[in-house]
């Protein structure tokens, strides 16, 4: 989708290339590839709907991120407008993020990222209210193969999930090669679900060594007890820096009394902060 | 002060001389500046102990609250511990959750 120059608006000319280009593409692809349109929440409103008519021949999959990620009487005006898919959430968080969009039927596919959107558990009481008003989840994943098999033990785990992005079968197929065994198995678009512990990952530390990011600390959990050791210390740390004095002042707990009170997290310290 | 406390005290069931400890310090030692020390104390000695280890030494047996368990298990659960409480503490700064008034 082109952008504009100087504002998110597109010309006629522009959006005429816009219904050529997408025309050509699904000539190209024939009728039984789904074909996605992106706009990169760049688009104003008027630019949105143009685009929603030029592509409404090519019956697309849905349009993704017409507008900004804020919820505003723009998506409104857009989804009177066409009866396209509309896809959005990439960029939101919780269910208050989603809600407005929800609740006054903006979108047709809401686009959580599990890193972005509350992790699995919040993503899960967003998938599920989004299941109130029978809206799919399709999951938004840029991510490697942690979060590549995250999102595949996510969506099982839901009643509304629709289609999952991956950055598999990339030329270089680096996620691929992320995995030490049980590599992801794929046929046909489809992908099985990987069995194991937890997330099923079992991740190349000698691969993510060699390919770690320009300045990127070879840290972390690859690294074994120290580096994760060392970077939970910084945290903590920074955390308690950051906290005010007066939060250190010692608060009674709600939840739990008596001089038997166990913390919860370990067992032989009887404490109820926990 | 609770993360510096299980610090030492898990430290210590693994027989590394570390300083006396107490929960009741949860409601004593109050003061950023304090607080701020104890920690930071806690975490360096658990990375000390950690790097003095010899390969032996991971599988020794240690007893804590009635069971047996390895050095190397106490060593894994003082990480638990300190990651589980950095979640919280997240996602207590940026106001997702409070677990106490």
């Amino acid at each position: 989708m082109p952008s504009g120059v100087f504002a998110n608006t597109l010309t006629t000319a522009q959006l005429r290339d816009v219904r050529v280009g997408y025309e050509s593409v699904r000539e190209a692809v024939g009728d039984d590839i789904d074909v996605a349109v992106h706009c990169h929440g760049e688009l104003d409103t008027p630019s949105a709907i143009g685009v929603a008519k030029a592509v409404e021949p090519m019956n697309p999959l849905w349009i993704e991120d017409p507008l900004n990620p804020v919820f505003s009487e723009g998506r409104m005006e857009l989804r009177r407008s066409t009866n396209l898919r509309l896809l959005t959430g990439e960029k939101m968080e919780l269910v208050r993020g989603f809600r407005p969009f929800l609740d006054n039927g903006a979108v047709d596919v809401i686009h959580p990222d599990l890193c972005f959107s509350g992790g699995i558990t919040g993503t899960k009481k967003l998938a599920d209210y989004a299941a109130l008003s029978r809206t799919p989840v399709a999951l938004h994943n840029v991510g490697g193969l942690v979060m590549t098999y995250a999102n595949a033990q996510f969506a099982v785990s839901i009643q509304n999930f629709f289609k999952c992005e991956s950055a598999l079968a990339h030329p270089g197929r680096y996620v691929e090669a992320m995995a030490a065994s049980n590599p992801p198995q794929v046929s046909k678009g489809e992908m099985t679900l990987p069995k194991g512990v937890g997330l099923a990952v079992d991740l190349n530390p000698d691969f993510l060594k060699k390919n770690l990011a320009p300045g990127e600390q070879n840290e972390g959990l690859w690294e074994g007890y120290d580096g994760e050791w060392s970077h939970a210390s910084r945290q903590l740390i920074a955390l308690a820096e950051a906290t005010p004095p007066q939060k250190f002042s010692w608060r009674v707990p709600r939840r739990v009394s008596g001089p038997s009170a166990k913390c919860t997290c370990i067992s032989p310290l009887p404490t109820s902060i926990c | 002060m609770h993360i510096a406390i299980a610090n030492f005290y898990l430290l210590s069931v693994t027989g590394a001389q570390e300083p006396e400890v107490s929960v009741s310090m949860e409601k004593t030692v109050t003061q950023k500046a304090d607080l701020l020390d104890w920690l930071k104390r806690s975490l360096d000695a658990v990375a000390t102990a950690r790097a003095q280890l010899k390969p032996g030494d991971y599988q020794r047996k240690v007893s804590i609250d009635g069971k047996v368990v390895t050095v190397d298990g106490m060593y894994l659960r003082i990480i638990v511990h300190a990651n589980e409480h950095m979640g919280q503490s997240i996602a207590d700064q940026i106001g997702l959750y409070r677990r106490s008034s």
